[in-house]
């Protein structure tokens, strides 16, 4: 394609595209160095030494080591970590499967349409805190015991639908019906239609529903803040420890919960690329 | 290639009789059938919005008692909100810091995105350069607020490269824990919402379009303000509605590199919190969720989020 971009602004326009991708990645590079800070060493430069001292704390928690700091938070990241995981995945599978069936509806348009549409919208528009506080303080009326995943759960799933729901949306607004059509013509019911013919071909979106529901599940913390209990998810474990001390403990957490969500998207895309591979080549 | 449906045919043969009748049913009556099928996850919406919205509702107008809530339904929660002057002094900071926001996030997203669509050539260092520009929205947006840290701070990596450049005598202070601080940090987390949907926007441009703006002589300026930015208004909306709803429900950057300060609305409900307040906060939320509200269905007005 030719570029409209005059000889001397095409250096330009790319040291910016390079300037943003700097401010994306680069403090994530300055965690990652500084996970490795040496154990007299604090949370900014300069490094004292290098260690693995803060990954082998997140392992260990609860410990006390000659290195231990007065008002260290000494949570167990790990056990916090794993409830985010499973709570993460139940959520995109519940997340995926219910706004699929909506995106039947709402591509062939329904009464009230519009109504449902922005009522699920509501669960992104709503302020989190709100939502949180709401609950929590209903929750407490009803003397329901507050758990990570009972009360924990709803909140995940209402705040990733809308997402998934979006995905499905978008996916539909570019969707070629021929195949569907000539499915029916040839005396599919509707079912068979869907199940051989619509869901192979949605699988592009169906990960990328997937991908949305887990990674927004596994950092909500606004929703879920009042709410989970004492067994907190790895977001609230976060913030309870941000707000007490920073040490390079939560660099050394940072930097393996980055490379997890990379693997994430990393796998994402792998799966993506085969499917969309394959959806073409039935189209 | 036609595999999928020609197995279709033969699973058919064994299906009951019973089945078929109710998918006739359901397939004379499509409007029956939609409603079961978006029911689940609107029941689901209904209530996990719902139960909230109605309880902050009906506990701002409780008291705040020792031992919690206590139903004696009365408006000073209302009354002394609106009527002291914090109130509206955070309100008026809590737009504030949205619209400048929402404002640099433009300004940064948009050269970024034109810059993916019309300078980088080749296609897969499109791709890649633009995965990059998204890949930030599915990490941790805590890790990613906190990063700021050791950048900016007395002792952070810009003091000490100004200061060993000489461009500056002393570490600046006002780096970390102040309104500057939290804006840059709400920039860098808010350009992810925004790149994105510019750049689909973008694509859907006619290249024909920016062929004959050029032919005839259109200057840059004016090719991006009468062509790209009326053509590209989805993707902006979109994009400005995702900062504008968290913008307005931020309180972690503010508390974490925002010096804890200055609250916005958000953050003042969790300070009410703190201090057992439940009736105030929830009188705070309400009014937090209808401001949000408006914003929104004023900016829903401009456009339909179904047609991105």
């Amino acid at each position: 394609m030719a570029s409209v971009a005059r000889p001397l602004v095409r250096p330009l326009y790319l040291a910016y595209l390079g300037f943003i991708l700097a401010v994306l990645y680069f403090p994530f590079v300055v965690m990652a160095i500084l996970s490795f800070q040496g154990p007299r060493g604090g949370h900014t430069f300069p490094l004292r030494g290098v260690s693995t001292i803060w990954y082998w704390k997140l392992f260990n928690p609860g410990k006390l080591t000659p290195y231990s700091d007065v008002g260290e938070f000494l949570g167990d990241y790990l056990a916090s970590l794993q409830r985010s995981v499973v709570l993460a995945v139940i959520t995109m599978l519940i997340s995926t499967a219910l706004a699929l069936m909506a995106a039947q509806a709402f591509r062939k348009g329904f009464k009230g349409s519009g109504l449902v549409f922005y009522l699920w919208l509501l669960g992104i528009i709503v302020p989190g805190i709100t939502v949180s506080l709401g609950l929590s303080l209903w929750f407490r009326r009803m003397d329901l015991p507050l758990h990570w995943l009972t009360t924990g759960l709803p909140v995940h799933v209402m705040w990733t639908l809308p997402f998934s729901l979006i995905v499905f949306l978008m996916f539909f607004n570019r969707f070629d019906t021929s195949l569907e059509d000539a499915a029916l013509i040839l005396g599919a019911t509707r079912w068979k239609t869907f199940r051989y013919v619509t869901l192979p071909l949605m699988q592009p979106a169906i990960l990328t529903s997937l991908l949305f529901g887990f990674t927004l599940s596994l950092d909500e913390f606004q929703r879920s803040l009042l709410i989970t209990g004492t067994d907190q998810t790895l977001p609230l474990m976060v913030m309870a420890s941000v707000t007490t001390r920073i040490t390079p403990t939560l660099y050394a957490l940072g930097t393996l919960t980055t490379l997890l969500s990379f693997a994430v998207v990393g796998a994402y895309l792998v799966l993506l690329t085969y499917s969309l591979r394959k959806s073409r080549r039935l189209q | 290639m036609l595999e999928p449906i020609a197995k279709a045919p033969a699973v058919e043969v064994s299906t009951t009789l019973v089945v078929r009748r109710r998918v006739a049913f359901l397939d004379r009556h499509p409007g029956v059938a939609s409603w079961l099928l978006v029911l689940p996850g609107t029941l689901w919406m209904m209530l996990f919005v719902g139960i909230p919205l109605a309880s902050i509702v009906l506990f701002s107008f409780w008291r705040s008692g020792f031992a919690g809530l206590v139903p004696d339904y009365n408006v000073e929660n209302y009354a002394a909100l609106l009527g002291g002057r914090t109130f509206w002094r955070i309100t008026l900071w809590t737009y504030e810091v949205v619209i400048m926001a929402l404002a640099g996030v433009i300004v940064l997203a948009y050269p970024a995105a034109y810059a993916i669509w019309r300078v980088v050539r080749d296609d897969r260092w499109k791709t890649a350069v633009l995965l990059l520009c998204i890949v930030p929205f599915w990490t941790s947006y805590l890790t990613r607020t906190i990063t700021w840290l050791p950048m900016f701070g007395r002792e952070g990596v810009v003091n000490r490269v100004l200061l060993a450049l000489g461009v500056i005598g002393e570490p600046l202070e006002i780096l970390l824990y102040t309104p500057y601080s939290m804006m840059w940090g709400l920039w860098s987390l808010y350009i992810v919402f925004m790149i994105g949907p510019l750049y689909h926007s973008m694509t859907k441009i006619d290249e024909d379009v920016m062929s004959a703006a050029a032919m005839l002589g259109a200057t840059p300026v004016r090719t991006f303000f009468h062509i790209v930015l009326p053509l590209t208004r989805p993707g902006l909306m979109a994009g400005s509605l995702f900062v504008m709803v968290l913008g307005l429900g931020e309180f972690f950057t503010e508390r974490v590199i925002g010096g804890a300060q200055n609250p916005m609305l958000a953050g003042l409900i969790l300070r009410q919190i703190d201090i057992f307040q439940w009736a105030s906060a929830s009188a705070i939320a309400v009014t937090l969720t209808v401001l949000t509200l408006v914003t929104v269905s004023a900016m829903l007005r401009l456009f339909d989020l179904r047609k991105v």
